[in-house]
């Protein structure tokens, strides 16, 4: 179900609804079925891959705690093992084959194994990664396993946060479904402000950016290089606002209900160097991967040659997480060497660095910027070549040169006045007041009517769906 | 506070039943039998897309009916038996306009029903295609699927396996499940009256200020009509089936081609007559100088070598935008009946 959808809006008011009139053990019952539903509207079959992922997992978790010694570790590399195995099988089995059947080909062989054609499973690596991060919780001892079934498989199904994160963590959420939260005026108008809010970024701001992206994506090679540097710096927010506003539209839904879930995003563009900006941006991914990847294989711990070893692989993981694309890999492979970079240069030229004046740190903010961007060509582009055209393009510009776009002058004018919006939005209110009721309305109403009239409603699916 | 709970309770439950009925639909159509619609004021098909008010046909209805049949029991042709394939075009035209002893109507793409022929008489096959239709109609890759199936749409005799193919499937069958609950709720939830001018407002916005209309619509360089993006948009977005797109004279080779083969599997069948009827897009006779008009139809129906017959509809179209809605990509009454003047002269002339 698309959060962007009358069907959600109706979906949210009667599960919300119905949930306050619940005991607690209704309240469980209801919004596994709901979050069910939520997601056997995709597709229903692949439910059934939730629920094996859920039943491996929750066994897993028993069955470390009983366990002793090298058996403890068994079983978590077993639930890692059928955890990641299901996750390649859907996500990457069809990169692998085609990769093996170019290479065969070079050898005028012809690959024997045939490719499957099923549509990935909706938010696969989401609910995969937050059901590892329960089993290696365990593991290290810092959760309990889950004895109730429901609340389990709740965890991983969660509606709001099911299907694009944030990736939860055990410890966070757990314990908050077997808590009974008693309706709270103040949590609701939190929520339901944070929810307009991340509509608000979706449909005006994001889906109005995607309209010039596509079109200067679709294809580089007859597009000049004005053309595709504003294409590239619209897709940098829009990619933002998209992501950003499904997190704040899941944290509201939830919050209204009376969960707390993670903080996604933190300003990112604000961000002072790349490794503040993984900071703030997607924020449970970061962690995930610092927490259980980057510092299982030795962190900064192990020499600077491991650190920097350890940094780059993170980043390729990472890349590669977000899909089975070598543009992902490209993606990942930038933001790794942009790292490891700041780390060489923090370690050997220490001294040069711009004063941390407001001019230094708005030299470094933009710069941060322009390399953000810069590597968002490769997520975003069709193909690795794509993405070198539009490199390519964007520095041998013309400033004389027309800039195509899809959109009118207005509307280019507006996209930008919003980009501002958001940008002083972030800046100077991170969070919306909702102390008075009557600002409540106020702001409320006005973000639904902001929605509806100044809204791009062309059924976009949220960009992350896909990962 | 009790009224008050009362009074929510009825609003979640009835959003709850909302939700219920856009599931499937059958419940949906249920519901709309029911008359619990809010009624939708026919306008135009392009009109309910894009709302913009300068094309809203406030006489829709009125313009779509064709005038009762006027021709007198000499005119009908009592050895004659008339079979139509055909699309939205001539779908709403009542059989008894044409002359024919006997009419069957078979909607290319919904109807799979198979209709025996009486071999005692003459029996005519008129195929009609809108002209956006032509190109994923027609091509090597659809036309016998499209038009022959695996075995066409009628036959000799109706043997015991048709008369299963031809029974209704169980109703519990058809479309059950999560497709277009979106547009069922939108239609369940907004059609009223007050949510069209919301929606007339938001589209002038649009208009106006960014010069965007509904994704699907294109509006002509003057302003003045609607079309869909299929038969008006650029040969990138929509292919074929663009009255705009560069057509290769391969490609109106290929559709001859095709056509010829498909009169001749009817011919095979026992049909008397076949005839292929081109409706033109109504970009093609509005505004063909938006764009450079490929001119689809006269160059199929002049091919130098084509053996297939046609009924020539596009040059009595020509100069003549009035036969077109203005917030419908249809054409109006004059256009339906046009169309019924053809096939009657077709009907009356002795093969």
């Amino acid at each position: 179900m698309l959060f962007n959808s009358i069907h959600f809006l109706l979906f949210f008011i009667v599960v919300t609804y119905i949930y306050f009139k619940l005991g607690l053990t209704g309240r469980w019952q209801l919004l596994l079925l709901a979050s069910c539903y939520f997601y056997m509207i995709f597709k229903p079959e692949y439910i059934l891959i939730l629920f094996l992922t859920i039943v491996i997992d929750y066994f897993a978790g028993i069955w470390i705690e009983k366990a002793v010694g090298s058996q403890r570790k068994l079983l978590l590399i077993l639930s890692l093992i059928s955890n990641i195995g299901i996750l390649a099988y859907f996500k990457y089995f069809n990169f692998l084959n085609h990769n093996l059947s170019s290479i065969l080909a070079q050898f005028d062989t012809q690959n024997p194994i045939p490719f499957t054609d099923f549509i990935l499973p909706i938010g696969l690596s989401f609910h995969t990664f937050q059901a590892m991060s329960y089993t290696i919780e365990v593991y290290r001892g810092n959760q309990k396993p889950e004895r109730h079934f429901g609340i389990y498989a709740l965890y991983v199904m969660f509606y709001p946060q099911l299907v694009a994160g944030p990736i939860e963590r055990p410890q966070n959420v757990l314990h908050q479904f077997h808590t009974y939260h008693r309706f709270s005026w103040e949590n609701a108008k939190s929520g339901l402000m944070l929810m307009a809010w991340g509509f608000f970024k979706k449909v005006v701001i994001a889906d109005r950016l995607a309209m010039m992206v596509d079109f200067a994506y679709k294809n580089p090679h007859n597009q000049n290089g004005i053309t595709l540097l504003v294409g590239t710096f619209f897709y940098t927010f829009q990619i933002y606002c998209d992501f950003s506003g499904y997190s704040d539209i899941a944290l509201g839904a939830a919050k209204v209900m009376g969960y707390d879930l993670m903080e996604n995003f933190k300003s990112p563009y604000f961000a002072k160097s790349i490794s503040e900006f993984w900071r703030r941006w997607h924020i449970s991914l970061s962690t995930w991967f610092r927490d259980y990847l980057y510092i299982p294989l030795g962190g900064n711990r192990k020499g600077l040659f491991r650190q920097y070893f350890n940094q780059f692989f993170i980043f390729l993981v990472s890349g590669l997480w977000h899909g089975a694309k070598w543009t992902f890999v490209a993606w990942g492979a930038i933001h790794g060497l942009y790292l490891i970079l700041a780390l060489v240069r923090d370690k050997f030229l220490p001294n040069i660095s711009l004063p941390k004046d407001t001019w230094g740190k708005s030299i470094n903010l933009t710069f941060t910027f322009v390399l953000v961007m810069l590597a968002w060509v490769f997520f975003r582009a069709n193909s690795l070549q794509d993405a070198f055209v539009i490199l390519e393009k964007i520095f041998s510009l013309n400033i004389n040169e027309p800039l195509l776009s899809s959109l009118n002058r207005v509307e280019m004018i507006f996209s930008l006045f919003l980009i501002a919006i958001l940008l002083l939005k972030e800046r100077y209110f991170f969070y919306i007041s909702t102390a008075s009721d009557s600002q409540f309305y106020g702001i409320f109403i006005g973000l639904i009517f902001l929605n509806y009239f100044l809204g791009v409603f062309n059924t976009n699916q949220f960009i992350y769906f896909q990962f | 506070m009790i009224v008050k709970k009362i009074f929510s309770f009825f609003i979640v439950f009835g959003l709850f039943i909302l939700c219920l009925v856009a599931s499937s639909n059958q419940l949906f159509s249920l519901w709309n039998t029911m008359g619990l619609m809010p009624e939708k004021a026919t306008r135009g098909d392009l009109y309910g897309l894009t709302y913009l008010r300068q094309f809203k046909e406030y006489d829709f209805t009125e313009q779509s009916i064709l005038a009762p049949a006027n021709h007198s029991k000499n005119d009908i042709q009592k050895n004659t038996h008339l079979f139509l394939i055909g699309d939205s075009f001539t779908n709403s035209i009542d059989k008894s306009h044409y002359i024919a002893q006997k009419t069957d109507f078979i909607r290319l793409g919904v109807n799979s029903k198979k209709i025996q022929l009486d071999s005692t008489k003459r029996n005519v096959l008129i195929i009609q295609n809108v002209e956006r239709g032509i190109g994923y109609r027609l091509n090597d890759d659809q036309y016998q699927q499209t038009f022959m199936g695996t075995s066409g749409y009628f036959t000799h005799e109706i043997k015991e396996d048709l008369k299963k193919e031809n029974a209704e499937k169980p109703a519990l069958l058809k479309d059950f499940g999560g497709s277009n609950i979106e547009d069922r709720l939108q239609a369940m939830l907004f059609n009223a009256k007050i949510f069209g001018l919301i929606k007339e407002a938001k589209a002038a916005l649009n208009l106006n200020l960014f010069g965007r209309i509904h994704g699907k619509n294109v509006i002509s360089k003057d302003q003045k009509s609607i079309f869909y993006l299929d038969e008006a948009g650029d040969e990138e977005t929509v292919g074929f089936a663009s009255s705009f797109c560069n057509l290769r004279d391969e490609k109106i080779k290929e559709y001859v081609k095709n056509s010829e083969e498909i009169t001749q599997f009817y011919k095979n069948m026992g049909f008397d007559d076949v005839y292929f009827a081109f409706v033109p897009n109504k970009v093609s006779i509005i505004a063909p100088n938006d764009d450079k008009y490929n001119h689809q139809i006269e160059r199929l129906q002049k091919y130098h070598s084509a053996s297939f017959k046609t009924i020539d509809i596009y040059s009595a179209l020509v100069g003549h935008p009035e036969f077109y809605h203005k917030g419908d990509g249809h054409w109006n009454n004059k256009g339906l009946a046009l169309f019924v003047e053809k096939v009657n002269n077709l009907l009356k002339k002795k093969q």
